[in-house]
Formats: structure tokens, C-alpha cells, sequence
């Protein structure tokens, strides 16, 4: 949640210090009845005010405080009551409208499911439920995840929210699959919480762990996909192993809508991530023929399936949507969000002083291909490359190159893995964070980047993958 | 340093920066003397902004009141451009002072504040002094400090009624009217200008009458005088109408005559600011609550009987009339939750909306007219306020325009709280009635009819309701059959929560997620009735929930000052932590989650990984004479010393190097706090305790702290080792 004004200091030289008669905004109220939602979406350009005057509501799980104006910019999402309230909007909101169908009633008792599982797990020492959320795009996956975990939150728990889905983010920024713990509050506003800042932050911090896997899908490059699956989940057990609050409120895994397309959706990659993760409950969204094939392939006497239906709410979004939702994530990144103000830094450096590996994924034209790919259709053959400076065998992970203004407005994966560390050495590294290419100038072989922090970028081995997209306008 | 467009400019300045730092008073003579110079250098504000702003921000917090007199002085009396000038950095200058002093200097600065939403007063100019879009900002920020403080006070003042009844004291507090009139002390001698012409220039003419009014304290006006002095400050807007200091318009002073002030010895009258006009809602009986309901209810049924002796065919009302009779009858007998009120109070509101009130319209509007319903009832607004019961039914309202007050962030909006559990009577949540359900059927058997029915039971009420099509979103038949017949599996039993069993696996199954549960859902509202009203999280209403709410509260005002004072600093993205320290990262949330200071180190403790009290930790005394005589940087106070016989030096105890600086340790603890690096740091410093990483809740992900600076971090660690 962020205080309202803490961060931007009024107008400075702007054209509002014109001493101006006030606007008043008059708020629209919205009477909603128990059990019914107000569905809403605002343009990040424009954003909605929402405050709950009366009554008890909250945005995907997370409670409202009474009496406080919520600002939240670029959203799709809707208001749900589970007793009624009333609401007073202001901002833009072309559309508003209230639901009286929802699935909340399910997504609710899941989390019963959940509690009583995690009761059960805590006084026996042993690990809560590993819950795998699958569906299609646009299902309500990630929301889903959102509420579960802010129910948990709500309970008392400190479960790990798991994103592995690259195209969008968690707590980072597209391209990366994430672990991260939850145990206070989500902000509502940003959707999940902010990842650590130098300074102090009105909610407490999420601590996330990341990797770089640098593709939109996971189909494109399955390897590299599996190989951050297990690591993560390395990571994730050992985290629970260790941390007695966060094992018996075991893990929320949300995954990309793309492993349920086709006949048998993508058996293997969810085969590989229910067995590293030692998932035991799937949580399949909305009505599919798929969902009876893995009932048949999962359920089990060590996982249980079950089918949740989708909200009516949840409609596909548009391609310029969702390039804009990532965009301002990666922005997120860098310069905050809410009520945190953050302060980049550009820096400039010789070509010399960085290593950067490229992802050789499969959407390298490479004359030899070899037989690690299992899957193949799913390529993107859209992306530009790089001119190949060096010949590196098409088996390796990455390629090590040269700076090149193909790199120009891309995202780079600090790892903390050493510069000449090895292949396997650089993909199992988690991220340091990420800078942002400003400029590059192959004549003087001078590289000017973006730095979240200040001061010479490390001397570790960077990724530079197909993914996230370019960021045009990120600095001015 | 700083750089000034000329010489000139910059002798006026040197010439306000010393002037400046003989304002240690509040002195009605040198506010006037230098606004006075700042009026006849108009063509140096620029400068002179600068210089009083950073001499409200680096004086010590006693001198920082004089100099905001000053600041209100010259935007009042000389208006354009130091209102421009100073309305840049109002945010800043105003909260960086806010933060750090005391509470009566607080409230006099939230006077002055309330004063720049309006006008000059006996000002022509009809703007605020401040424009709206600065002082919005201001505004949201204060009220939530201030609900901080107020909420803390509340609670301690409830605590303190709560003894003087239990001591058979009348508590008189509840029915003390609201203090309009401040008591006037008149200890600061400066006060607001009574002036003509903010933003045009006064002729001088006016300026000597301006000057003159300094001159003369018996200005008749009491009540802007009155307003002036500390702890005076009314309890802003708490009564519905918007807090005005000032009139807006001319008034004659005799329109605010003085009026006896209460004297301060009534230890009610410490706490002004909570007498609310009717009694809070969390503490308006279930019973009332119900009865309330009825007679709402009643008023309902009474106008749909109005409405359909006009109407005779109208078969929608014939409908909503069956209806609301069945409502009725569910109501006188039923033992309802106060979640099932709440809903129904809810519903009937909205019904109340949608019928025509007087005179019965002969066209009743669509049913499916918008949700959107600008304006109420004053009878339901009354009611969903959670104000005083009042049996009359809303039909014999007379027809008063209603407008909707602008609700104060503060409000006594009525809160999802159950009264406090009475020895008899209905039980007051689902899960205390679900409690004593199971405790009255202690076989857990699933299919027992008795445990099996009694999570619907509770919710009786709202499914009535739905059936009988006064509430609307109850699509299936499937959730009303479960509802009667709960098909409990065995694999998902809710009821035997309470004595958790061995679950080896979770079992979810797709039927048994569609049934009702409300118990699932009172576990994370009705079992925690206390809301922070700040960030919405849920506390027990027990005494251990009322505690944890308690620290919650400090620490949210603790969390935001320390936000307000980081403005100051660039605040950057930290790099996240690796692989290891990720697993070895334990969630710091104590504080949010409403545990104590002590509770905190003793779970740290616990945990193996005590760090060093600030308090224990120590400094030698640098060799450096003018070190040596430096106060500490944060709090400007000197070091306390004394011998320390292992090291065999003269050490100065509670204190801290960072880079070349010296703090009180705990001063500084204070400031960093929630910054994981500078602890992990203070605990690296000290040699002791499980270094960085290891400590709970510190991690090496955020290597520079708004205190720490930039470079300085790597100079810390060489302190360090070097100690
Ligand atoms: N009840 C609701 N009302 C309005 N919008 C909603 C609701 N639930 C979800 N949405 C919105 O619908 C969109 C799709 O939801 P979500 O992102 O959860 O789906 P997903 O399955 O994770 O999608 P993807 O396949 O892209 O990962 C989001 O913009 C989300 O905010
Ligand atoms: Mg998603
Ligand atoms: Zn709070
Ligand atoms: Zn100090």
C-alpha cells in the first residue's frame, strides 16, 4: 500500500503552481451486495481511485482499509465483498461494472482445503501443500495465486509464491522465474509488493529469488526451462526445509497459459515441474478436455487434482495490453511504483569490463541443430539476433559476445555467478538484477547502462536473452 | 555551495540566514521585522525561500515553530511569489519539521496547516492560500499521521474508561458535548494576519495597517487568537462539517465571541478530539444492531404496503412484499450472526434505495436500474453509520435534503466489529457459534447431522435471502441444495479444523469446493474483528489481538516517519540476494504482524541469532578533540562516557561509527530500522553476534542505507576492521 503524496512532492515548476480554482472530482458510489464484485479496469496513462467507505472488500484477497483511496493504474481487476460495502470511485474507469456470478465460493474453500492442510503439516513438522495452478491463458491463474496467497497471508502462513511463467513477472521483471516468500501484507496497488529498496517502504519488502531464463515461452527453449525449474525448486525445498514458518505453509506455483495448449498441453514441462517441486495439488482453471487427461496422468495417491472454474470476468487482453503491462513492470523495476520513488543510475563502461552471454536459445538460426531440443514448434522466429561473432557449438547455453548495438534498449541479467564462470555455473546462478541498456557505441566501445544501483556494474557473468522485448523509452 | 544569481542576492540572503538564526522564539516582533525585509526584496525570494527553508530543516526541532510562523507570515501578508516559491517544497519543509518534534508543536503546525486550505482571512481573494493541489497532498499524509497518534490515544483512553467504570466512575466522556472553542492561552506570541490582498501586492497603506495589527495583541478577534494556541486544535471534522479555523467569509470578530473554555483539570478533556456526536459502532449492541434491522425492515414492509395501495397490481411489489414478510419472520426468530446482519443490513439498504419513498410513485423504475446510488436515505444513512437506533420507519421521514458529507478519512464509518462477547446472549461470531457447536457434539463424525449442519446454519439468513430473490448472484440450485444438505466428504471436513487430524495429502475435490462454507470465510474477517484502519490487516478481538494491534499501529507510524524523513535521500533498487542467503532469509515481520520490540529480540534470540542491544554497544572516544566535543549527528546530544577496563580507554557508551560520523546507537537503530544491511551492519560492527546474512531478517541485499550514503558503506566496513 503506499501513503498518498509521501513520495511526489507537489508540481515542481509546473504549470500547476498556477493558482488555480480546484476541480472536485465527485465520486461515484457503488452499493454492492454480499458476495458480488465490482469489476473495473483503468489505462495506465489514467488510473482509478477506489475507497471503501462501508462495509468489508477486497482486490484479489487482499483487504481493503476503510476510508483509504486506493490508486491503481493500468489494472483489470474487480473489488469483490464477501458481506457488502460501498465504494466511491474516482479516475478513470470507462468500464465499471458489478459481477453477482463469481467463483469465489471455490477459490475460498480451496484455501480451506489449503489451512486445513497447513494445520495439519504444522503440527507434524512436515511440508505444507505444494499447489500447482494450471490453465489457459487469460484463466485467472495468476490471480488465483494472488488470492491463495492472500488468504494464506491472511492465516498467519508465509507460503512461497513460485512464478514460472516468463512472460510476465513476479516481484522483477519479465523474463525471469521467481521464488519469492510472502508473509505480510500484498500491495494492492502493485499487485504483489516491491522487492528490497535502499530505503524505508510504508509496507514491509518481498524478498524474491530469481533466475534468467530470457524467452517468452517455456517451449521455446525447454532445456534451459527445465534445468531454472529444478534449481528454483532446489531452492524453494531447501528454503522450506530450513524455515519452519514457511514449511508448513508450503508454495502457490503459478504457471504460463501456454503448457495446456495443444491435445496434451505440454505433459512433459508440467510432468518435470510436479515432480521437482513435489507438487500435491493441481489446481486446473476453467472447463477443458485437458483437464481429464492429467486428472487420468496426476491423480494419484500423492497428488489430488481439481477443477476450479474460471471467472467470467477473465477475457483475453489485447497484445498492446499486455506489452504495456510488462513495460511498466520493467519500469517498476527501476524507478518504483506507488508511493516508492526510486533513483537509477546510468553508468558508462568499456566493452571490456563486462561479460555477457548470449541465451542460445532456440530461436538462434543454427546450422546445426542438435537432439537437446525435444520441442519445437513453438518457436519465435520474430526476434532479430545478433551478428554471430563467435562459432560456438548450438549445444551450449550460452554464447559469449561482444556488446553490439543489437543490444540497444535491452534488459541484462547481472548473475552472480563469476565472469568466466562456467555454462552450467552461469545458468544454476541466481540474478543479481538487471540493468538497462541505454546506449552503446561499437566505434568507442563504450557501453551506458542503467544501473538500479549506483557505482561500477559487477564483475559477473550477464545474460542477454531475447526476452523482455526492447524498452524504448525507459530513459530519457 | 549554494549558488546564488548575484551578489546582491546573495548579501540578502547571508543577511535572512543570520537573521534567521536569532529566531529562536516565537517573536511577534522579528516575524514582522523580516517580513517586513522579505516584502522590500521581493526581487531576492528566490533566495530567501532557500534560506528559510533550510533553516526550518537543519534547526533543532525547539526553533523550527518560529520559523513556520514566519514561512505563514510572508505568504499571508506578502502572498505571490513566496507562495510560489515556498509552495515547491511545502510538502518537504513541512513534513521534515513535522516528524521531529513535539507533540503540542505538532499541533500547532497542523493549525497553521489548516489555515493555508483557505483563504487569507478578511482576504478579498477568495483562493486558499496554499492552491489545493499542494495542500491535497499535505493533507492525506497528516490525517494519516495524525489517525496514528489519534487511534493510539483512542485506545488508550477506552482502556483507561474502561478501568474508571469498572471503579464505578461515571464516565461522563461519551455524553461531553464536542469542544467548538479552543482554550486560549495565547502563549505564542505571533498570530495569523488578519490581511487584505494575498496575492496582490498590499499598498502600503495596508502594509502599516497590517503591521499595526502585529503590533497590537488585543486584536478583536478571540478566536484567531485563540486558534494560535498549542492543544487547542478542534477535532477537525469530526462532526460531519469540515474544520474551518478561519471563517471564510468576513465575519465580524463578535460572531465568535470567547466563549468559557473548559478547564483543563477534567481528564476528559485531554482528549477533545474523540467525543464522537453518537456512541462508536463498535460498541452498538449486537441486540441494537438486530433491532435496528427490524425496525428497517418494518419500515420496508410498511412502505411496500403504501406503494401497493396505489399500486394494487403491481406484482413485483406483491413479490417483495412475501418476501420481506418471510425477512421479517426470519428476523424476530432467528439468533443471527452479525455477519448475517451485516449482509441484511446491507440488502436492505439497497432495497431501501430502490423503493420509492413519499409520495409513492405510480411507475416503479426497472429492476435492474444501476447499481450506482448516489444518495441515501438520511434514515439509512443513519443506520449504515452506525448512529443511534431510531424505530421510526423511514416512511414517516420528513423529505429533508440530503447532501453527503465529505468523509473524513477518520470517520466513524461503522466497522466490521463484534461487540465484545457478552457472558449470555447469541453467540457473536460464526466461529465462536461453530465452537460451541462442536462443543456441545464432540464426536467428529462427518455424517452427523448435527455437525454436518451446522456451518449452514449461521448463514440461514443470507440464504433466505437469496432464495427468496432479494439478493441477487445465487445462480444455482446446486449451492441451496448443499446448503440444506451439506455433502461433507471426508476428505474436506471443515468442521474438525478446531482438533486438527493427521491430513496426509490435501484432498480438494471439485463438488465439495462449490459448498457454502461461511466459517472459511469468518476465519479471515469475523475471527479478527479489529481492523487497522491504515493498511486493512485483521486482528483477534481478544486481549492478545487488542496488543498486537497496538504494536501494529507504532509500527506503522514508526514505518512512515522514517518514509517521510527518507524523501530526503535518493532511494535506489537493491540488488536481490543470491541463491544462499535466500535460504537462509527468515521473513522480519514482527512488527507488522503487532509484536513488541521485546517479543522481536526474544525470537531472535530464540533463533540463535542475537544482535547486540544498541544500547550495549560502545565507542572509544575519538583521539580527535573536535570529534570529541561532537554531539550526535541525529539527535544533536552529547555522548555519555565512561572507562572501560578491557579495552583500557575512555569509551562513550550507546554509540556508533558510520563513516567518519558518530551516533547514539540507538538513535540510530531508530533511523535505519528496516533497512536489513545497517543492522546486519551493527551487528558486523560490534564483532559479535551471527554477522551478516545470518541475522534475522538482514540480508546483503541492501548494502546502502538512506543513512549510509553511497560510498560510505565500503568506508563502514573499514571501520570496522579496522576497529
Ligand atoms: N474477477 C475479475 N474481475 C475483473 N478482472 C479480473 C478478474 N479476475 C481476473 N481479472 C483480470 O483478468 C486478467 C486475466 O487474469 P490473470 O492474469 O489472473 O490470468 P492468467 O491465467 O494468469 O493469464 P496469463 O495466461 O496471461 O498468465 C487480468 O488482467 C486480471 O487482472
Ligand atoms: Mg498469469
Ligand atoms: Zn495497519
Ligand atoms: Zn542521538
Amino acid at each position: 500500500m503506499s501513503l498518498p503524496g509521501l513520495s511526489n512532492l507537489p508540481g515542481l515548476g509546473s504549470a500547476s503552481l498556477e493558482l488555480s480554482a480546484p476541480t472536485v472530482a465527485v465520486p461515484r458510489v457503488y452499493n454492492l451486495n454480499p458476495e458480488t464484485e465490482l469489476r473495473f479496469e483503468s489505462s495506465f496513462s489514467n488510473p482509478i481511485n477506489i475507497k471503501l467507505v462501508y462495509g468489508n472488500a477486497e482486490i484479489f484477497g487482499t483487504e481493503l482499509a476503510p476510508n483509504t483511496t486506493y490508486t491503481l493504474k493500468g489494472a483489470k481487476a474487480a473489488v469483490y465483498t464477501w458481506y457488502g460495502c460501498r465504494l466511491e470511485i474516482t479516475g478513470c474507469a470507462e468500464t465499471v461494472q458489478v459481477g453477482e456470478q463469481t467463483p469465489m465460493l471455490q477459490y475460498i474453500n480451496t484455501h480451506g482445503a489449503l489451512e486445513d492442510a497447513r494445520e495439519s503439516a504444522q503440527t507434524k513438522k512436515s511440508m505444507g501443500p505444494r499447489v500447482l495452478i494450471v490453465g489457459a491463458e487469460n484463466a485467472g491463474k495468476t490471480s488465483l495465486a494472488k488470492m491463495l496467497t492472500a488468504y494464506a497471508i491472511k492465516s498467519d502462513r508465509q507460503p512461497i509464491g513460485v512464478n514460472l511463467d516468463p512472460s510476465q513477472a513476479l516481484l522483477s521483471v519479465p523474463g525471469a522465474l521467481t521464488a519469492s516468500t510472502f508473509a505480510s501484507l500484498l500491495d494492492v496497488e502493485e499487485g504483489w509488493g516491491s522487492s528490497p529498496i535502499s530505503g524505508p517502504s510504508a509496507l514491509p519488502i518481498k524478498m524474491p529469488l530469481c533466475y534468467h531464463f530470457g524467452c517468452k515461452t517455456a517451449e521455446s527453449n525447454p532445456k534451459l526451462y527445465k534445468s531454472l525449474v529444478t534449481r528454483l525448486a532446489l531452492a524453494v525445498t531447501s528454503r522450506m526445509e530450513a524455515d519452519e514458518d514457511v514449511r508448513s505453509s508450503g508454495c502457490i506455483i503459478d504457471t504460463p497459459g501456454s503448457l495446456t495448449v495443444g491435445e496434451n498441453g505440454n505433459y512433459d514441462l508440467l510432468q518435470h515441474i510436479v515432480s521437482e517441486f513435489s507438487v500435491n495439488a493441481i489446481l486446473f482453471l476453467g472447463e477443458d478436455a485437458l483437464y481429464n487427461k492429467l486428472q487420468q496422468q496426476f491423480n494419484g495417491p500423492e497428488v489430488t487434482i481439481a477443477q476450479l472454474d474460471k471467472s467470467t470476468a477473465c477475457f483475453a487482453r489485447s497484445q498492446s495490453y499486455m506489452k504495456e503491462f510488462r513495460q511498466q513492470q520493467i519500469r517498476d523495476y527501476f524507478f518504483g511504483h506507488g508511493s516508492i520513488t526510486l533513483s537509477p543510475l546510468t553508468t558508462q563502461t568499456d566493452f571490456g569490463n563486462l561479460s555477457i552471454y548470449r541465451i542460445n536459445d532456440s530461436t538462434t538460426p543454427s546450422p546445426h541443430k542438435t537432439e537437446n531440443y525435444d520441442e519445437d514448434d513453438a518457436y519465435e522466429p520474430t526476434v532479430p539476433q545478433p551478428p554471430t561473432t563467435t562459432t560456438t557449438p548450438s549445444n551450449q547455453i550460452y554464447e559469449k559476445i561482444t556488446p553490439s548495438n543489437m543490444m540497444q534498449n535491452s534488459l541484462l541479467a547481472v548473475t552472480n555467478a563469476d565472469s568466466n564462470a562456467s555454462q552450467e555455473e552461469i545458468r544454476d546462478a541466481s540474478v543479481m538484477g538487471y540493468v538497462y541498456v541505454a546506449g552503446v557505441e561499437e566505434g568507442s566501445r563504450k557501453i551506458r547502462l542503467l544501473s538500479p544501483v549506483g557505482g561500477k556494474v559487477p564483475a559477473k557473468a550477464i545474460i542477454w536473452g531475447s526476452w523482455p522485448e526492447e524498452v524504448v523509452d525507459l530513459v530519457g | 555551495m549554494m549558488s546564488y544569481p548575484n551578489e546582491a542576492a546573495e548579501e540578502v540572503a547571508t543577511a535572512f540566514r543570520e537573521a534567521l538564526d536569532d529566531l529562536q522564539r516565537n517573536d511577534q516582533y522579528e516575524i514582522d521585522n523580516l517580513t517586513v525585509i522579505a516584502k522590500e526584496s521581493t526581487e531576492h525570494a528566490q533566495s530567501i525561500c532557500v534560506e528559510l527553508e533550510n533553516h526550518i530543516k537543519k534547526t533543532r526541532p525547539a526553533f523550527k515553530l518560529p520559523a513556520l510562523y514566519l514561512l505563514d507570515s510572508l505568504v499571508k501578508n506578502v502572498g505571490t511569489p513566496y507562495t510560489v516559491y515556498l509552495g515547491r517544497n511545502l510538502y518537504k519543509t513541512f513534513f521534515d519539521a513535522y516528524t521531529v518534534v513535539d507533540p503540542n508543536t505538532r499541533k500547532a503546525m497542523e493549525e497553521l496547516f489548516q489555515s493555508w486550505k483557505q483563504p487569507v482571512p478578511l482576504s478579498r481573494d477568495p483562493r486558499p492560500v496554499f492552491p489545493v493541489e499542494i495542500t491535497a497532498s499535505m493533507d492525506s499524509s497528516l490525517e494519516k499521521m495524525r489517525s496514528i497518534n489519534l487511534r493510539a490515544e483512542q485506545e488508550k483512553e477506552q482502556a483507561r474508561l474502561q478501568k474508571m467504570r469498572m471503579a464505578q466512575l461515571p464516565a461522563r466522556l461519551g455524553n461531553m458535548p464536542p469542544r467548538q472553542t479552543p482554550t486560549p492561552t495565547g502563549s505564542y506570541g505571533y498570530k495569523a494576519p488578519p490581511i487584505i490582498g494575498q496575492n496582490s501586492n498590499p499598498n502600503s497603506g495596508e502594509i502599516a495597517a497590517m503591521m499595526n495589527s502585529y503590533q497590537q495583541p488585543s486584536t478583536p478577534n478571540n478566536y484567531q487568537q485563540a486558534l494560535r494556541s498549542p492543544g487547542a486544535f478542534p477535532p477537525p471534522s469530526r462532526q460531519g462539517a469540515p474544520f474551518q479555523p478561519y471563517p471564510s467569509q468576513p465575519h465580524p470578530p463578535q460572531q465568535y465571541p470567547p466563549q468559557q473554555h473548559t478547564p483543563q483539570q477534567h481528564p476528559a478533556s485531554t482528549a477533545p478530539a474523540f467525543s464522537y456526536s453518537g456512541p462508536p459502532p463498535a460498541t452498538m449492541s449486537h441486540q441494537a444492531r438486530l433491532d435496528k434491522l427490524r425496525a428497517d425492515v418494518q419500515g420496508l414492509l410498511d412502505r411496500t404496503n403504501a406503494f401497493l395501495v396505489h399500486n394494487p397490481y403491481d406484482g413485483e411489489k406483491k413479490d417483495l412484499l412475501a418476501n420481506l414478510g418471510k425477512l421479517k419472520q426470519l428476523l424476530d426468530g432467528g439468533q443471527l450472526s452479525l455477519a448475517s446482519i451485516q449482509s441484511t443490513e446491507v440488502v436492505v439498504a439497497n432495497l431501501a434505495l430502490k423503493l420509492p419513498s413519499h409520495p409513492p410513485a405510480p411507475v416503479y423504475p426497472p429492476a435492474s436500474a444501476p447499481p450506482q446510488l448516489p444518495q441515501m436515505s438520511p434514515a439509512l444513512l443513519a443506520m449504515l453509520s452506525g448512529q443511534t437506533p431510531q424505530p421510526t420507519p423511514p416512511q414517516s421521514q420528513p423529505p429533508q435534503p440530503y447532501s453527503y458529507p465529505p468523509p473524513p478519512s477518520v470517520a466513524p464509518t461503522p466497522q466490521y466489529a463484534p461487540p465484545p462477547l457478552p457472558q449470555s446472549g447469541p453467540p457473536v461470531s460464526i466461529a465462536q457459534m461453530m465452537a460451541m457447536i462442536r462443543a456441545s457434539t464432540p464426536t467428529l463424525q462427518p455424517a452427523s447431522p448435527a455437525t454436518a449442519l451446522a456451518p449452514a446454519a449461521p448463514n440461514l439468513l443470507l440464504e433466505q435471502l437469496r432464495a427468496s430473490g432479494l439478493l441477487g448472484g445465487m445462480p444455482s440450485a446446486n449451492t441451496n441444495s448443499a446448503t440444506v444438505t451439506p455433502v461433507l466428504t471426508p476428505t474436506l471436513n471443515f468442521s474438525e479444523l478446531a482438533q486438527p487430524q493427521p491430513v496426509h495429502e490435501v484432498k480438494i475435490d471439485s463438488a465439495s469446493l462449490k459448498i457454502r462454507r461461511p466459517q472459511v470465510i469468518g476465519r479471515l474477517y469475523g475471527d479478527r474483528p479489529d481492523q487497522c484502519r491504515q493498511c486493512g490487516m485483521r486482528f483477534p478481538g481478544i486481549e492478545a489481538g487488542k496488543k498486537a494491534k497496538g504494536n501494529h499501529i507504532d509500527w506503522h507510524f514508526k514505518t512512515n516517519s522514517r518514509v517521510a524523513d527518507s524523501t530526503k535521500s535518493a532511494v535506489n533498487r537493491s540488488w536481490y540476494i543470491d541463491e544462499r542467503e535466500w535460504i537462509d532469509y527468515r521473513e522480519d515481520v514482527g512488527g507488522i504482524n503487532g509484536k513488541s520490540e521485546e517479543e522481536i529480540n526474544a525470537m531472535a534470540k530464540a533463533n540463535g541469532t542475537s544482535r547486540v542491544e544498541p544500547k550495549e554497544q560502545f565507542v572509544p572516544v575519538p583521539s580527535d578533540l573536535a570529534q570529541a566535543n561532537r554531539p550526535c549527528s541525529i539527535c544533536q546530544e552529547k555522548f555519555e562516557q565512561e572507562w572501560n577496563v578491557e579495552l583500557e580507554q575512555p569509551v562513550w557508551k550507546d554509540a556508533i561509527k558510520v563513516g567518519n560520523k558518530y551516533y547514539h546507537a540507538t538513535c540510530y537503530a531508530e533511523v535505519t530500522k528496516g533497512n536489513a544491511a545497517a543492522r546486519a551492519a551493527a551487528v558486523a560492527a560490534t564483532g559479535l553476534g551471527g554477522g551478516i546474512g545470518s541475522a534475522r531478517g538482514s540480508a546483503r541485499s541492501t548494502p546502502e542505507s538512506s543513512v549510509l550514503g553511497k560510498r560510505t558503506f565500503d568506508h563502514f566496513k573499514l571501520d570496522t576492521h579496522d576497529s
